[in-house]
C-alpha cells in the first residue's frame, strides 16, 4: 500500500485573510454606493449650513444606519456563494463550519472599518458646521407614556435639563452594527431561504394581530402589545441596541400652545445600552453558532 | 496507487437505489464512467469526493481510507462538478489564487507560480483577467480543470465535463483532459460514449446503480467483433425489424433510419456486418447482451 502525497492545509490565519480579501471585493460595489450617497449628504448639508447656518451635533448613537448596516451586509457577503447542499467548497481541505464563521468573521471586520468611517464622516460633519462634538447640551424632557398622543402637551410638564457628553455612546454605532450583522448572518447561515423566513414571520405577526382583533381578545391584544413593545423599544430591546434607545425616547410634541418642539420622554442610559448590548450580542453568538453547525460534516444532502 | 471500491451501496429516502454494490478497481490513468441520465454516477462521484455518505462499503485511495478520512482525501482530491458556484463577478485569476489558498498554497510568489501556471496550461493565461459571469461554458469548464489541478492531486474527478459545450470547446476541453492521467486517478464521468472512447484506457458501464461492465475500451469493442449487424430500414419496417432481431440501437443518417443488432450469426438479408464501436459497446451493455461476448479482461497493471 503506498503512501499518498498530501499537500497542506491553509493556517486560519491564511484563510481569514484570503477571506477578508474576497468579502472585501464582494463589497465593492454596495461601498460605492454608500459613499456616493454619503458625498450626496455631506452635499445636503454643506447647502443648508450655507443657507440656514444649521449646525449638526456629533450624536453618532441617533444614527440607525450601522444598525441597518449590519443586517443588510450578510446579503452582500454571502451573495452568489452556495450555502448549502454538496457544493464544491465541500471538497476542499477547509472545514466549511470554520470556513462559513472565517467569512463572518471576514464581514464583520470590514462592517467595522465601514462603521468607523460613518463615524469620522458624522464627526468631520459636526466640526465643519461647528455643533457640538463634547460640550455639555440643554435638551427639553416630558414624562410621556410610549404610545400617549404626542399633541396637546402642556408646556409647563416639559422641563429642561442639561445632558453631559457620554463619549461612551459614540460606541453605540460599532454595538449596533455588530449585534445585527450577528444576527442576520445566523439567519443567513441556519436557514436556506432567509428571504422567506421574514416574510413568513411578519405575515405571521399580522395574521395573529388580525386574529386576535378579530375576536376581540382584549387582553391578549395587549399582552401582544406589551410583548412588541419590550422586544423593539424596552429597556433591553432592539432599539436599545441599535441606537442606545434613542429612537423611541426622543421625539416630536405639539405643544397645547401651538409650537411643536422636539423632546426626550426620558434619557438614554449607559446601563441600559450595555445591558440590551450584551443581551442581543448574546443571542445572536448563540444563534451563530447553532447556524455552523448545520454546516458541518455529516449535515450535507 | 490505485482506488478501490467495494461494495458501495446508497439507497435514497425516496426508495431510489442509486449505488447497488458498486466494485471497481480504478488504477492510475483516465478511467471513464459511462452510464444514462440517474444511472447513479453522480452518486458515486459525490461520493468519492467525500460530499456524500453511502449507506455501506467501503473505497480506498492508496492508504487513505476515503469515506473515513476525508480531511486527507480533500487534501490530495481535485474535483470538478457539473456545475460549481463560484463568483460570477471575480477574474478567473483572483479566483483561481482564491481557491490556491484554501488548497494550502499560501506563499505568495509559490501561488503565482501556480496560478500562473495553470491558466497557461488551460489556454485562460489570455483571458486571466476577465470575470467569469462572462466566461462560456468551456472556458467555465477549462477553469474548473485549473480550479481541480490546484495542489497536484492524485485522485481527480470530472463530473459530466463536456454536456453542454459545442463541438470546438469540446474538443479543446478533452485535449486538456487527455494530459491529466499520468501521475493521477482520473474519473470521468459521463454518458456521452465519444468523451470516453477518445480519452479513457478503462471504462466501466453503469446502470440503475450497478456496474454492468468493467472493461478495457478497446478490448471491449474487439470482443463484439463479428457480432454487430447494421441495416438501413424504413420506419414502418422498424417494428417488425426489432420484433425478429435483438436491435440495440437505431439511429437516423440522411433522414433514414439505420439500425444495429447483435446477432451471433449473419441475422438476415439487408444485414450488413460492421466493425464496432464503443457506442455498440455501450448499447450491447445496456441491453443485457455483452456478457455473453466479453473475452477475459487482462489483469489491470498494479
Amino acid at each position: 500500500m503506498s503512501e499518498t502525497a498530501l499537500h497542506s492545509t491553509p493556517r486560519p490565519r491564511d484563510v481569514l485573510r484570503e477571506q477578508l480579501r474576497t468579502v472585501g471585493l464582494a463589497l465593492r460595489a454596495p461601498a460605492t454606493v454608500a459613499t456616493v450617497l454619503a458625498a450626496g449628504v455631506a452635499l445636503l448639508v454643506a447647502l443648508g449650513l450655507a443657507k440656514s447656518g444649521t449646525r449638526i451635533d456629533f450624536h453618532p448613537e441617533l444614527s440607525m444606519v450601522p444598525g441597518i448596516a449590519g443586517l443588510v451586509l450578510p446579503l452582500a457577503v454571502w451573495w452568489g456563494e452556495e450555502r448549502f447542499g454538496p457544493g464544491f467548497f465541500w471538497t476542499l481541505p477547509v472545514d466549511r463550519g470554520r470556513h462559513a464563521l472565517t467569512r463572518v468573521a471576514a464581514g464583520w471586520m470590514w462592517l467595522m472599518t465601514a462603521v468607523l468611517a460613518f463615524v469620522l464622516w458624522l464627526l468631520v460633519l459636526a466640526l465643519l458646521t461647528g455643533g457640538n462634538v463634547l460640550g455639555d447640551e440643554t435638551v427639553r424632557v416630558v414624562s410621556l407614556p410610549p404610545l400617549a398622543p404626542a399633541v396637546g402637551i402642556d408646556p409647563a410638564a416639559v422641563r429642561t435639563a442639561s445632558r453631559a457628553a457620554q463619549p461612551l455612546f459614540w460606541l453605540v454605532p460599532f454595538t449596533a452594527a455588530s449585534g445585527a450583522y450577528l444576527l442576520a448572518s445566523a439567519l443567513a447561515l441556519g436557514t436556506r431561504r432567509p428571504l422567506r423566513w421574514i416574510v413568513g414571520c411578519v405575515l405571521g405577526f399580522f395574521l395573529v394581530l388580525g386574529t386576535v382583533e378579530g375576536a376581540r381578545a382584549v387582553s391578549l391584544r395587549l399582552a401582544l402589545t406589551r410583548v412588541l413593545e419590550a422586544v423593539f423599544s424596552g429597556p433591553y430591546g432592539l432599539d436599545a441596541l441599535l441606537t442606545a434607545r434613542s429612537e423611541s425616547l426622543h421625539t416630536v410634541v405639539t405643544l397645547a400652545t401651538g409650537p411643536t418642539v422636539e423632546v426626550w420622554r426620558g434619557l438614554p442610559t449607559t446601563g441600559d445600552w450595555a445591558a440590551a448590548t450584551l443581551l442581543w450580542t448574546a443571542a445572536g453568538m448563540i444563534a451563530l453558532w447553532l447556524a455552523a453547525r448545520r454546516h458541518g460534516e455529516g449535515r450535507r444532502g | 496507487m490505485d482506488l478501490q471500491i467495494r461494495d458501495l451501496s446508497k439507497t435514497y429516502p425516496n426508495g431510489v437505489r442509486a449505488l447497488d454494490d458498486v466494485t471497481l478497481t480504478i488504477p492510475r490513468g483516465m478511467f471513464g464512467l459511462l452510464g444514462p441520465n440517474g444511472a447513479g454516477k453522480s452518486t458515486l462521484m459525490r461520493t468519492l469526493a467525500t460530499l456524500q455518505e453511502p449507506d455501506s462499503g467501503s473505497a480506498r485511495l492508496g492508504d487513505i481510507d476515503v469515506l473515513r478520512e476525508k480531511d486527507r482525501v480533500r487534501q490530495t482530491l481535485g474535483y470538478l462538478p457539473q456545475e460549481f458556484g463560484v463568483y460570477p463577478h471575480v477574474s478567473a485569476e483572483r479566483l483561481l489564487e482564491h481557491f490556491a489558498v484554501l488548497k494550502g498554497i499560501t506563499g505568495r510568489r509559490a501561488r503565482r507560480e501556480v496560478v500562473d501556471g495553470l491558466l497557461r496550461q488551460t489556454n485562460l493565461h489570455d483571458v486571466r483577467r476577465k470575470k467569469l459571469g462572462g466566461f462560456s461554458g468551456g472556458m467555465r469548464q477549462r477553469f474548473g480543470v485549473a480550479v481541480a489541478l490546484l495542489g497536484e492531486p492524485r485522485l481527480v474527478i470530472v463530473d459530466e465535463p463536456t454536456a453542454g459545450l459545442d463541438p470546438a470547446e469540446r474538443v479543446r476541453f478533452l485535449n486538456l483532459l487527455s494530459d491529466l492521467g499520468e501521475n493521477s486517478v482520473v474519473i470521468l464521468s459521463t454518458h456521452i460514449v465519444e468523451d470516453v472512447s477518445e480519452l479513457c484506457t478503462r471504462m466501466a458501464i453503469i446502470d440503475r446503480g450497478r456496474i454492468l461492465l468493467e472493461a478495457e475500451p478497446l478490448a471491449s469493442i474487439a470482443a463484439l467483433r463479428g457480432r454487430i449487424w447494421r441495416r438501413v430500414v424504413a420506419r414502418g419496417e422498424l417494428p417488425a425489424v426489432e420484433a425478429a432481431h435483438a436491435v440495440i440501437s437505431t439511429r437516423l443518417l440522411a433522414g433514414r433510419t439505420v439500425v444495429h443488432v447483435h446477432a451471433q450469426s449473419h441475422p438476415g438479408a439487408g444485414f450488413d456486418s460492421v466493425e464496432p464501436d464503443l457506442e455498440d459497446v455501450y448499447f450491447t451493455t445496456m441491453a443485457g447482451l455483452h456478457a455473453a461476448d466479453a473475452a477475459p479482461l487482462p489483469e489491470v497493471a498494479r
